[in-house]
């Protein structure tokens, strides 16, 4: 097989690079350092045998990013051009297909046998690295390395194999250690452990009984135990309850012998009640006899003031007109003052001393003349407007005077149009020109006639330009609306001159029919002109312009009058409002100057303040109003004063007092009456309360003496329930009573305590206690108790049994695992097996290997150290003769013939024998069939210059069996090889 | 009327050939047995089955374990105190006459046939008279035909038979009782109530139904226990017809074995979404049971060289046991190879083609002497599983190279592996 060439989809820092046209031998691929020849390099190592793994080292620095590196080998296979294709994360799998893209049907071994990446890169493709690699190694290891490329020819020594097969047999089974001796260690101890188990298994039946038995001699002894212990309780019980008992039989007796009587609960208790009650009854009926005494004779001392009582609502009446009469005068007095105080109000309001003479009725005139205040403050407003149209009036009447007289002098362009213009109608100009017209038509020739320049006359626009000038002129002199005026002159002027041109365009080219004669036309255009004022024949522009000229003259005349007209009108207008503005102003003043007089008031009075003096007025006028309401109100005061004076009349005059005292005298009489009626009705109230408390002392005095009787009744009712007559014998037939009863709740208390002790024992437990044999009941208490002793010994070494029983039983049980113990033994066989099962494969690796390496030794390894050692003697011209395989090592003859080992030779020689025992294994392969392309990185930059020329003459040879690919930055390399063979191909990359 | 009919039980036996496990694993492991009948227990409960038919083997041998006993007599208990019957015979793993016995007296409704005469027990279901004819193993070695000894003509009412048999001849069974399927018609039963084999298996039905339903849980990780086990649900019509009887499975652990190609696989981390893949398959399929996974890898390519320096890694990648039910990854078979063409190579004119070549002529003389220099248990265990009839001797006599061949086969993967290199 031999590479053509290749096509790096991405590699390192290749993308999309193609190359190529490599031949059958010996290639050269040049290119300067960092270009990418190392990694040209590995990129067809590892297209060819594959990727290594994708955690190597090498592999990571050519896989940026872990990006999917790949690309194609174009491949030469026995003739057939195939391409191979492989990424590392999609096309794992080599693609090979044909160079036109259908599939070659063939695998990757199809094209590289047996050979793997491992074996490849240890014998067909050699780098830098490698060499690197042998100088840094200790010698030791380079003699190793270069022995195995020697020796195998494979991608690791077979020493290092069987190294590896060693460890790992070592591990599994040392001499006295590894992991199958331990393995049958814990498989002897778990086969005895199973043993024991079954044992255990055996006896755990036995013991089961004996657990059993143990356990039925716990539950006997504890029945036992549990019947000693109720039977002292039984004893025990008895002599517990025998006090009460006995106690009980004694009451028993005692009660028998008192009367049985039921006097219900308590009767000396009730019988004191009662007594007590009668007691308490009869304390309180005296008591309240003797309040009734103390309330008749507050009664009798009190004394009666019937006079006084009468005058009670006299009082009442003379005390509020007294109050009343009060106010009043506090009113009057107030109005007098605050109608003062108005009047002086009043006369500021007015600016004027009203005097004596100022009554409310001349207040009251004064207010109706205040209504025409507002009249006089109208005819004021207008008097002041009519004067300012008045004025504005006259300033318009003088701008139009003004006006007027300037339209009446028109300035000088006017005047020149007017006389241009006055001497011609309009139909003969007109006419003139069509003829002119006809005329230059049938003279001049086509094209010329219409160029002929137009002479004379005033062309359009001048009239604008005269107008204008004149509205400057106007406005100059500061006549503004003349100077508008004159502007509109200019504008229609011009805009008729434009039009009349225009008419006679459309008469000219509307004109149609037989031509005219010529002469007639001419001859009546001299006439015209003639009788128009023209010296010769004009042009058509000049009667037209002179058409223009008499339009806006008449338009002008026209404006002229109009507006003549429109300044009369205003003039007239003006005048009459001036007139009708006097009227006013005049009326205004003789009404204001009539209002004042009617007033009284200085005819001098300003207009302006009017409004200020009608508020006044005004104010002056509602207070007068109110002041009005006041003296009404003071005169019904006085009249109600006499009436209250009246109502006190009664009361003053039992007191003594005149009607006409003072107000202050009246005043105290009614108080001290006042007084006196008070006291009467105090003795009164009192007489009447003391009544009420008399007839209920009485109620309540009869009601005592009811109860208390009651009472001695139910004492006297007691004691004859009980058959007695006196108190004292009642209380000694009670205490008897009292006494039963006692003893009847010992004597029950007795029997319940025994009933409640033995329960359902009770009955046998009372005839036993009737029998009363307390001496045997002790005695069997001590009998239980001592038996309780020697049963309770006897309990704790059975319970000690069976716990041992049972936990022997528990261990046995474990112990008796045989499940747990047959899983251990079985899943150590199964690690035993399988250890085993991996010794014995490793040991026969291992002797397979033993036995082939010995045959090769013997038989194979001559071919390719024979062949490296002629090579190394080329390189080395003669220095070393011989290279020899010795045992475990290489020996190597010198130019002397003396056997060295190979620690005698220098790096450099180490580099090239390693060199030529690649050279001699890839021949090797190639010859047994295995022919895949050397690839070599630079092999030659350690070696002279003389041993480069003789290894470039050597890798001649060896292209001669294999292709060669040499990797190099140097030209001289290439130049070497190319003289070493002129085949040779050489390919630079950029 | 529906009855339950197991067998095989093998109370508290111990889970075999696993190697390491966490102490999670080997608890669940050793309780299986004992596990997987509480829940026939529980299912007859559930279904309110008129009856439970136990043929054979309760126990797994003449060591009948106290809490094995104890289990069965407490399982028997529950279904007695429901009202359901039980009837047992005795197999060849628990014969009547061997192993001790913990349980003095048994529940009131539970029936266990002895050895000897076929013995019957009539109950009757809604009517229906139903009527169980058993025999058990009075020793181990039961070689005699126990079906002729069942009746040829009964009375009215469905009939069972229930008996410990090995039907017809089977390579991977002993033959304990044997029997034919013809021996078994014989007998107007209208269902065979059978045990012995561990696979399930409906013989023949209908008129006659002959079962075996298996073995309630699987017992090692090997093919033939790597499949749901159980028991089986048989429905009586009011008529006496039997339908066929339906599979109700009882394990609490399953086995697993499945077999991984590494082909196409460019990493460790490829393998394990692989296996993760595989393993979610098995719970799904394991439904709430634990499963224990026994993986082969296989096929070629470039994880070969890595999974060659051992599986470690992988155990460790695919975790431990965190939660009930478990997936635990037993120890893995690398049978894998690497990516090359090892015919092509043993061809090869080198030094790995002749190495190769030379372990084509390993003989079984050659194991047998390399066995002879292992130590003791180790050869044991070795020839426990591969040499047929199990003893070391024996070897070089064998015949066959079945055993030998996959050990040479490794040792050409090694061999070349350990002069190949792992590619880098």
């Amino acid at each position: 097989m031999k590479v053509r060439g290749w096509d790096i989809d991405q590699f390192a820092h290749l993308e999309d690079v193609a190359g190529g046209g490599l031949g059958d031998h010996l290639n050269v691929i040049v290119a300067p350092n960092e270009t990418g020849k190392t990694t040209l390099h590995h990129f067809v190592r590892w297209i060819l045998l594959g990727f290594p793994s994708k955690n190597s080292t090498v592999l990571r620095r050519y896989r940026p990013d872990k990006a999917d590196i790949g690309g194609r080998l174009r491949i030469d296979h026995h003739g057939t051009d195939l391409v191979l294709e492989r990424h590392l994360n999609t096309t794992a799998t080599p693609s090979i297909r044909l160079a036109d893209g259908r599939p070659a049907g063939l695998v990757a071994a199809d094209l590289t046998g047996t050979v793997t990446l491992g074996m490849y890169e240890s014998v067909f493709a050699v780098g830098l690295d490698e060499l690197h690699g042998l100088r840094s190694m200790d010698p030791d290891a380079v003699r190793a390395e270069i022995y195995a490329a020697g020796l195998v020819g494979n991608g690791r020594s077979a020493s290092k194999a069987l190294d590896d097969i060693d460890r790992r047999l070592a591990h599994l089974l040392g001499p006295r250690s590894g992991f199958l001796r331990q393995l049958e260690h814990d498989m002897v101890r778990a086969k005895a452990e199973l043993r024991s188990a079954r044992d255990a298994s055996n006896h755990v039946g036995s013991l089961q009984s004996r657990v059993d038995n143990a356990e039925a001699a716990v539950c006997r002894v504890d029945d036992e135990i549990a019947q000693c212990r109720a039977e002292q309780t039984w004893f025990a019980q008895l002599g517990a309850v025998w006090p009460d008992w006995s106690e009980a039989a004694e009451a028993r007796d005692e009660r028998d012998a008192l009367p049985d009587l039921d006097l219900g609960p308590d009767p000396i208790g009730r019988l004191d009640a009662l007594s007590n009650r009668f007691d308490e009854l009869d304390t309180r009926r005296i008591a309240i006899g003797r309040a009734l005494d103390r309330a008749r004779t507050a009664s009798a001392g009190l004394r009666d003031d019937p006079e006084a009582l009468t005058l009670a609502d006299a009082l009442t009446r003379a005390e509020s007109a007294i109050e009343r009469e009060r106010t009043l005068v506090d009113v009057a007095a107030r109005s007098a003052a605050e109608l003062e105080a108005e009047r002086r109000a009043v006369e500021s309001g007015l600016g004027r001393d009203l005097g004596a003479g100022w009554t409310i009725d001349r207040v009251r005139t004064l207010g109706i003349g205040v209504a025409d205040v507002g009249r006089i403050e109208r005819a004021a407003d207008a008097a002041i407007a009519t004067e300012s149209d008045h004025r504005t009036a006259s300033r318009v009447a003088d701008d139009a005077r003004r006006a007027t007289e300037m339209l009446a002098r028109p300035p000088d362009a006017a005047t020149s149009i007017e006389a241009a213009t006055d001497q011609c109608s309009e139909s003969d100009l007109s006419e003139l020109s069509g003829l002119i017209g006809l005329l230059e038509e049938h003279t001049a020739s086509p094209g010329a006639g219409s160029a002929t320049p137009r002479r004379g006359g005033i062309r359009p626009g001048v009239l604008g330009v005269i107008a204008v000038a004149a509205a400057l002129a106007l406005a100059a002199v500061g006549a503004l609306t003349a100077a508008v005026a004159v502007l509109v002159i200019g504008g229609i002027a011009t805009a008729a001159s434009v039009l009349a041109g225009a008419a006679a365009e459309r008469r000219d080219h509307g004109s149609s029919g037989p031509a005219p004669d010529h002469d007639a036309i001419s001859r009546r255009a001299t006439t015209l002109a003639l009788e128009h004022g023209f010296d010769r024949l004009p042009s058509r522009a000049t009667i037209d312009e002179r058409i223009r000229s008499g339009r806006t003259r008449d338009a002008a005349q026209a404006w002229h009058r109009a507006e003549e007209q429109r300044l009369a009108a205003d003039a007239i207008r003006t005048a009459e409002l001036a007139a009708a503005a006097r009227r006013v102003r005049d009326d205004s003043a003789n009404t204001w100057r009539a209002v004042l007089a009617s007033l009284g008031l200085s005819p001098d009075l300003d207009p302006r303040d009017a409004t200020r003096t009608a508020a006044r007025l005004s104010a002056a006028t509602s207070d007068i109003a109110r002041l009005d309401g006041d003296a009404d109100a003071v005169r019904r005061v006085r009249a109600e004063i006499a009436v209250q004076i009246e109502a006190q009349a009664e009361v003053l005059l039992i007191a003594g007092v005149p009607l006409d005292a003072s107000l202050a005298d009246r005043a105290e009489a009614i108080a001290l009456t006042r007084r006196r009626i008070d006291a009467a009705r105090i003795a009164v109230a009192d007489r009447k309360r003391l009544d009420v408390e008399i007839d209920q002392f009485t109620h309540d005095l009869d009601e005592a003496t009811r109860l208390r009787n009651d009472a001695r009744a139910a004492v006297v009712d007691h004691l004859a329930a009980a058959g007695s007559d006196d108190p004292q014998s009642y209380r000694r037939l009670a205490a008897a009573v009292a006494r039963r009863t006692e003893l009847s709740a010992l004597i029950a208390d007795a029997d319940q305590l025994v009933r409640i002790t033995f329960a359902a024992d009770a009955e046998t437990a009372i005839k036993e206690l009737d029998r009363g044999r307390v001496a045997e009941w002790a005695d069997g208490v001590n009998r239980t108790a001592a038996a309780l002793v020697r049963l309770q010994a006897e309990q704790r070494n059975t319970h000690d049994e069976a716990a041992e029983a049972r936990r022997c039983l528990r261990d046995l049980e474990v112990s008796a695992d045989v499940v747990t113990a047959s899983m251990r033994v079985d899943g150590l066989s199964s690690e035993l097996a399988v250890a085993a099962e991996e010794w014995l494969e490793l040991m026969l690796a291992r002797r397979a290997i033993e036995r082939v390496l010995d045959q090769f030794e013997r038989e194979r390894q001559p071919d390719v150290v024979r062949y490296a050692s002629a090579a190394f003697t080329r390189i080395t011209d003669g220095r070393w003769s011989n290279v020899i395989v010795a045992e475990d090592r290489l020996e190597v003859v010198d130019d002397r013939g003396r056997r060295l080992t190979d620690d005698h030779l220098s790096r450099g020689a180490i580099e090239q024998l390693y060199l030529c025992m690649r050279f001699g294994l890839a021949v090797d392969r190639a010859r047994a069939g295995t022919e895949l392309p050397m690839l070599l990185d630079d092999v030659f930059v350690n070696a002279d210059p003389r041993r480069q020329e003789r290894l470039a003459a050597e890798l001649g040879c060896v292209a001669d069996e294999v292709q060669v690919v040499m990797f190099t930055a140097s030209e001289a390399t290439a130049d070497l090889l190319r003289r070493a063979r002129p085949d040779t191909t050489i390919i630079g990359l950029t | 009327m529906r009855f339950l009919h197991a067998a095989d039980l093998h109370l508290d036996t111990p889970v075999a050939k696993l190697r390491t496990y966490p102490d999670e694993v080997a608890r669940v492991l050793r309780d299986a047995s004992l596990d997987a009948f509480d829940r026939l227990v529980q299912t007859a409960l559930d279904k309110r089955v008129a009856a439970c038919l136990f043929a054979g083997d309760v126990y797994d041998g003449a060591d009948r374990g106290t809490r094995a006993q104890l289990r069965f007599r407490d399982g028997l208990q529950r279904l007695s105190d429901a009202g359901i019957r039980s009837f047992i015979v005795h197999g060849n793993h628990d014969p009547v006459t061997e192993g001790w016995t913990a349980v003095n007296r048994w529940p009131e409704l539970v029936t266990i046939f002895g050895p000897g005469a076929v013995q019957s027990d009539t109950f009757e279901v809604d009517g229906l008279a139903v009527t169980v004819h058993g025999v058990s193993y009075a020793t181990r070695n039961e070689t005699e035909n126990l079906a002729l000894r069942f009746p040829t003509a009964v009375g009215p009412g469905v009939h069972i038979g229930l008996l410990h048999t090995q039907v017809g001849a089977r390579n991977d069974v002993r033959s304990y009782a044997p029997c034919t399927l013809e021996d078994l018609r014989r007998s107007p039963m209208d269902y065979w109530a059978l045990g012995h084999v561990h696979r399930r298996e409906t013989l023949a039905g209908p008129a006659p139904w002959i079962a075996y339903p298996g073995n309630i849980q699987a017992r090692r990780p090997s093919a033939f226990d790597a499949m749901p086990k159980g028991a089986v649900m048989v429905e009586v019509l009011p008529s006496g017809d039997v339908l066929e009887p339906a599979f109700v499975p009882l394990d609490v652990v399953r086995f697993a074995l499945p077999e991984v190609p590494i082909d196409g696989l460019a990493d460790i981390g490829e393998l394990l979404d692989r296996l993760q893949a595989i393993a979610d398959g098995l719970v799904r399929a394991a439904d709430g049971r634990s499963v224990i996974v026994h993986p082969t890898l296989t096929g070629r390519g470039p994880l070969h060289h890595e999974l060659a320096r051992g599986t470690e890694e992988l155990h460790t990648q695919l975790g431990g046991v965190d939660r009930q039910p478990f997936l635990w990854w037993d120890h893995f078979v690398v049978a894998t190879s690497p990516d090359v063409d090892l015919d092509r190579a043993a061809a090869a004119d080198d030094l790995v083609g002749a190495v190769l070549r030379d372990l084509a002529s390993v003989t079984a003389d050659d194991l047998a002497s390399l066995l002879a220099e292992l130590p003791s248990e180790a050869a044991t265990a070795f020839a426990a599983g591969h040499i047929p009839g199990g003893s070391i001797e024996s070897i070089g006599s064998v015949e066959s190279v079945e055993s030998v061949d996959p050990i040479v086969r490794r040792s050409w993967i090694l061999a070349h592996d350990a002069l190949v290199g792992g590619g880098s």
